[in-house]
């Protein structure tokens, strides 16, 4: 019991060490860290790869840490556990330190996406992080660890090559007054009256006409009745289709919802529960 | 010579017997006295033998019916009890006279090779029909009003219809072609994965007695639709089932009916495969082979109460399941309440769907 509650100690005061004293030292973690447990060493380590190859092609770091309570790191929440982790490890690429960081706390399945820097900003916008979580989340609340974090990986690879072409993943906000109840929206609500008020009467005219003749048998099987001899599902191929949503063109009266800087140290979060 | 016809009468008061459903037991309608069919069975089977043989005696000498009930495809009995002459069917097997109601039956259109296997007992009476017809005309919006106000039974008879009940198997050999379909959006742009699967089932299904009507005089589509019949009640068929309702011989024979079952085989074979593939975004047939080996089938006579009414001109046939109570029929379509109710529903839905929208929108 002594024992275990040295090396509680030991790790805590090493790890606050690194927090508060490394500020400007070179990065020290690697590109994903579990310190939960969750991943296999084969797993966070062809992560850590996949993260690292997409962090040189872009010059934008994509890190990932996890751990069992935040609140043993740092007093806040996990926006503050997060940016502290980025900026106290000098994680980032570049003058302007670009990255992008999942972090992620097990005790209360806390999660936040923190994006820092000129590029990283830019790529990383709050509707991207947005997108971002909704590719990961899913996995996770089905515990499939290894599946969700390489969806981050991934996604952020693509919303870093978006970005770099000029094109950061990012929603359309109108500045023009929404529609109003018009002739079109009454017109919609007549067919769909229409359509229900003749589904309804067929319904009633059907119960009108009982003396039908059977086409199957199915009550006529006996328990134990169906032998299936044959049961082959053969896989024959893959088709992958993308197609792109299409953008109106020259869009007035609105602009791009961009990214929300918050914080001391310019970056912009994403966070919730997963 | 012997009377072709056989009546039941009660051994204590000789008055006519009939069946009575709720204690399954013969009656006398004259001094309640009650017997069971193994009693009248054991009483009436010389009688009977000797009805039945004089039918065949009959058939032979083809002198037996009147020359105008010859020539219109019917027979002419005598009514044992009164003596009057019966006009039936050709193929009635039991049925009561119309001058002294005396129930009659006919042993010689039920023995030997036109014996029924077995014979599901009427459970359920005449009063209970009138009430269960009485009940389908609640809760019809459509309805007219006048029908059920109006309308009056004007016959209502309990048969014993004869059904073919078909044993077998169908083996059913089908491919499909299925797909399994992903979408993920990322921005603007949405990713589509397509898997194609080819899936092969095959397999055999069992069925037991899947039942076809076998009379010609019955609309198919009444007889099905009072299904299903609980078999756990079928009994060695008997004459003294019969009495005080009334029963026909199967005029269409195993061959002629088959089809219907195995139509019915095939169609729920390939339902029951196709129920096998899951997990797919669609599924397709590509290829189905369904063949069904047919069994020998057993002959029965099963109970139905047949009603029927007359409104405005036109005929309204029900049948009500004489052993569940199951009570089918079409009814006629009042145009004005139809109309009223599409207008109503329409304008309603209209209305509830114009204001949730303008209040959400504005």
């Amino acid at each position: 019991m002594k024992k275990k509650a040295w090396i509680s100690l030991l790790l805590l005061l090493s790890v606050l060490c690194c927090l508060t004293v490394s500020a400007h030292a070179e990065a020290q973690l690697d590109y994903v860290s579990d310190y939960a447990g969750l991943l296999s060493d084969y797993e966070r380590q062809s992560l850590s790869d996949e993260a690292a190859q997409l962090s040189e092609q872009y010059d934008c770091g994509v890190y990932i840490v996890i751990v069992g309570d935040y609140r043993e790191f740092v007093n806040g929440n996990i926006e503050t556990f997060t940016e502290e982790v980025f900026h106290s490890y000098g994680l980032g690429r570049g003058e302007s330190e670009n990255g992008v960081i999942l972090g992620m706390s097990m005790d209360d399945r806390d999660y936040d996406i923190y994006a820092h820097g000129d590029f990283g900003n830019y790529a990383f916008t709050d509707y991207g992080k947005e997108q971002l979580a909704d590719s990961f989340l899913d996995n996770f609340r089905r515990d499939d660890w290894a599946g969700g974090f390489r969806d981050f990986v991934r996604n952020s690879g693509e919303l870093m090559r978006r970005a770099k072409n000029g094109e950061p993943v990012d929603q359309w906000i109108s500045d023009e007054p929404e529609e109003h109840f018009g002739v079109i929206e009454l017109f919609i609500c007549l067919i769909v009256g229409l359509v229900t008020g003749g589904a309804t009467v067929g319904g009633m005219k059907k119960q009108m006409k009982t003396a039908v003749e059977q086409t199957r048998a199915s009550g006529y099987v006996p328990k134990g009745g169906v032998n299936l001899r044959v049961q082959s599902d053969q896989f024959v191929n893959r088709v992958v289709t993308s197609h792109r949503i299409r953008r109106e063109q020259n869009r007035s009266g609105g602009h791009y919802g961009g990214t929300t800087i918050s914080g001391s140290h310019g970056g912009s979060h994403h966070s919730g529960k997963f | 010579m012997a009377e072709q016809i056989s009546n039941y009468q009660c051994p204590a008061c000789t008055g006519p017997l009939h069946f009575d459903g709720k204690s399954g037991k013969l009656q006398c309608d004259y001094c309640g006295s009650s017997f069971s069919v193994q009693e009248i069975e054991a009483l009436y089977k010389e009688k009977d033998e000797a009805a039945a043989q004089a039918t065949a005696q009959a058939k032979e000498e083809q002198g037996g019916e009147s020359n105008w009930a010859q020539a219109q495809g019917l027979k002419a009995y005598n009514c044992p009890s009164c003596g009057a002459e019966l006009i039936c069917d050709e193929s009635t097997a039991a049925t009561s006279c119309p001058y002294c109601g005396n129930p009659s039956i006919v042993p010689g259109q039920l023995s030997d090779m036109l014996k029924p296997d077995y014979v599901i007992p009427f459970k359920l009476g005449k009063e209970e029909a009138k009430a269960a017809l009485k009940k389908y005309y609640q809760g019809k919006p459509l309805l007219p009003k006048a029908f059920s106000r109006e309308n009056h039974i004007e016959e209502i008879k309990g048969v014993y219809v004869p059904f073919w009940l078909y044993d077998g198997t169908a083996e059913a050999d089908m491919s499909f072609q299925a797909t399994r379909t992903t979408s993920v959006t990322l921005g603007d742009t949405v990713t589509t994965t397509t898997e194609y699967y080819n899936v092969h089932r095959a397999g055999t299904v069992r069925f037991e007695k899947i039942p076809v009507d076998a009379s010609k005089k019955m609309p198919d589509a009444h007889m099905d639709a009072i299904e299903p019949y609980d078999y756990d009640e079928l009994k060695p068929f008997s004459t003294a089932y019969l009495p005080g309702f009334l029963a026909d011989k199967y005029d269409q024979g195993p061959d002629a009916c088959s089809e219907r079952a195995e139509t019915r085989a095939q169609n729920t074979a390939a339902d029951l495969m196709a129920q096998t593939v899951g997990g797919y975004t669609s599924v397709s047939p590509t290829e189905k082979h369904v063949s069904v080996r047919r069994g020998k089938p057993i002959y029965a006579l099963l109970p139905v109460w047949m009603l029927s009414t007359r409104w405005a001109g036109k005929n309204y046939l029900f049948a009500m399941n004489g052993q569940t109570g199951k009570l089918i029929g079409d009814l006629p379509v009042s145009s004005g309440r139809a109309l009223a109710w599409f207008a109503g529903v329409s304008a309603g839905v209209t209305a509830v769907l114009s204001v949730l929208m303008a209040l959400f929108m504005n």
